[in-house]
C-alpha cells in the first residue's frame, strides 16, 4: 500500500469516530458533518505530523475548529443578539429525529451541558484522551480536568435523576 | 451542591476513567464498600457517561450531509488528494508561505541552520536586536526595531537598523485568529528566522531558529534542514490555519494596525 493510499485509508477509518466527536461537541448533525468535512480537508491540506496518530490528530483539529466556531458565534451574538436568540430557539430535523432515539430527559440533560464541560467530556469520553493529554490540549492542570469531567457527569446524572 | 460533593464526583469520575493513583483508588473502593450512597453515585456517573457516549453515537444512524458524503467518495476513489507524486501526501501551509517568498523575492543562497539555543530573554528591549537573543515566548516591545518591522514593514521589503537587517517573509492568520509574521534577521555574526504573532497588546515570538548567515549574501534566507528549521516548520504547521496572506491583504492589516476581525476566519 502506498503512503498516499494508507493516508487516505487512515482518514476513512477515523471519520466515524470524528463524526461522533463532532456531534458530541455541536449537538447538531448538520454542523457535525460540516465540522468533520473541514477536519478532513485540513488533514488533506496540511498533513499529519509523523509522530501523531491520525484519529487523535483529527480529534484535536475538530476541537480547535469547534472552538473557533464558538468564538465567531460569540462575536456574532454580541453584534446581533436578536439573531442569536432566534437561532437558539430553532429545532433542527436532526434534533427531532435524535430525540426519538434517546429518552428525552437524557437528551435534554446532555444538550444542556455548558460548553466548557461538554468539551472536556467529549475529549475524554468520546476522544479517549487521558487526563494528562486533555490537560495538555486545553492548557489547564490535570486537577482541573478531573474536576470538570466529574462535574460534567454529575450535571447529566442530576438532571436525568437516575435513582429518583 | 457542596465542594465535598464536587470532590467526590471528581474522584468517582476519575475512578471510572482509571485515572487515580493506587492509593486514591483504594480509598475510593473503601468508600464504595462502606457507603451505599457513594456506590449509587458511582453508578449514576457511569450511566451519565454511557448516555453521553450513546448520545454521540446517535449520529451513526443519521444521514450524512451531501458535502461530507462527497468528500468521502472522493477520498475513496483517490481523487481527493492530487499530489505531485504518490509519495507526496500533503503540501503544508508553511511551504506555501515559502513559495510565496520565492515568488516575491530573489533568494540566492541557503544557509546551514545551527541547533536552536535555549537562551531565554523574556522581554526584548530596543537595543536587544541580536538575532541570537530572541526565543520562543519573548515579548517584542513596540519600541524595538523588531516591533517596528512587525508593525510596518511589508513582506518582501527589508529594514536595516542597529547593525541588523530585518526581512519579513510572509504573514498569515493563526488557527486562533491572530495575525502572525515570519521574519528573517541577519547581523554580522548570526541569522535567524522568527515567527511572531500579535497578542492582545503586543507581538510575541512564537518560534525562533538560528543559523550562520549565508556567506557573501546579505539578507538571504532559505529553507534548510536542521533542528532549527524543523522547529520553524513544525510551528508553522501548528499555527497556520490558512494560506499566507496576499500582499494586498497584508497591506490592509498594516494600515489597520494589525487589527484582525476574528469572525472572518
Amino acid at each position: 500500500m502506498s503512503r498516499k493510499t494508507q493516508f487516505e485509508a487512515e482518514i476513512l477509518e477515523a471519520v466515524p469516530h470524528v463524526r461522533r466527536f463532532a456531534y458530541s461537541l455541536t449537538r447538531n448533525a448538520s454542523d457535525a458533518d460540516d465540522l468533520t468535512q473541514t477536519v478532513i480537508e485540513r488533514v488533506l491540506d496540511k498533513g499529519v505530523p509523523d509522530d501523531a496518530q491520525m484519529k487523535k490528530w483529527m480529534f484535536r483539529i475538530c476541537r480547535n475548529l469547534w472552538i473557533d466556531g464558538l468564538r465567531a458565534r460569540k462575536v456574532r451574538e454580541t453584534a446581533a443578539p436578536e439573531l442569536a436568540e432566534n437561532a437558539g430557539t430553532s429545532v433542527s430535523s436532526e434534533q427531532v429525529a435524535s430525540a426519538n432515539m434517546m429518552v428525552a430527559d437524557t437528551q435534554r440533560a446532555i444538550e444542556a451541558l455548558p460548553d466548557v464541560y461538554r468539551e472536556v467530556l467529549t475529549i475524554i469520553a468520546i476522544g479517549g484522551a487521558s487526563y494528562k493529554d486533555a490537560a495538555s490540549q486545553l492548557n489547564v492542570p490535570i486537577g482541573t480536568i478531573m474536576s470538570r469531567v466529574g462535574r460534567a457527569r454529575a450535571m447529566i446524572a442530576d438532571k436525568v435523576g437516575y435513582h429518583d | 451542591m457542596t465542594d465535598m460533593t464536587h470532590d467526590i464526583d471528581a474522584r468517582l469520575s476519575a475512578y471510572l476513567d482509571d485515572e487515580l493513583s493506587e492509593a486514591d483508588r483504594q480509598k475510593v473502593e473503601a468508600l464504595l464498600i462502606n457507603d451505599p450512597e457513594i456506590a449509587e453515585r458511582l453508578e449514576a456517573l457511569a450511566l451519565a457517561d454511557s448516555d453521553f457516549a450513546d448520545y454521540a453515537g446517535q449520529i451513526d444512524e443519521m444521514p450524512m450531509s451531501e458535502g461530507l458524503s462527497g468528500t468521502l467518495d472522493r477520498l475513496k476513489s483517490g481523487a481527493a488528494v492530487e499530489p505531485e507524486s504518490a509519495e507526496i501526501i500533503s503540501f503544508p501551509l508553511w511551504k506555501r508561505g515559502l513559495r510565496f517568498v520565492d515568488e516575491h523575492r530573489a533568494i540566492a543562497a541557503g544557509l546551514v541552520v545551527a541547533a536552536m539555543t535555549a537562551t531565554a530573554l523574556p522581554i526584548l528591549t530596543a537595543h536587544d536586536v541580536a538575532p541570537e537573543r530572541y526565543n520562543s515566548g519573548s515579548m517584542v516591545l513596540a519600541s524595538s526595531d523588531l516591533g517596528e518591522v512587525l508593525r510596518t514593514t511589508a513582506s518582501g521589503e527589508t529594514h536595516s537598523d542597529s547593525g541588523a537587517e530585518y526581512a519579513p517573509q510572509f504573514s498569515f492568520i493563526s488557527a486562533s485568529g491572530e495575525p502572525c509574521r515570519v521574519v528573517d534577521l541577519t547581523s554580522a555574526s548570526e541569522a535567524a528566522r522568527l515567527i511572531a504573532c500579535q497578542r492582545a497588546d503586543h507581538w510575541q515570538v512564537e518560534q525562533a531558529a538560528y543559523s550562520e548567515p549565508a556567506q557573501g549574501v546579505q539578507n538571504t534566507f532559505q529553507t534548510a534542514s536542521g533542528p532549527g528549521s524543523e522547529a520553524i516548520e513544525h510551528a508553522l504547521d501548528e499555527l497556520m490555519a490558512a494560506a499566507p496572506l496576499s500582499l494586498a491583504e497584508e497591506e490592509q492589516l498594516i494600515e489597520a494596525g494589525w487589527q484582525h476581525e476574528t469572525e472572518d476566519n
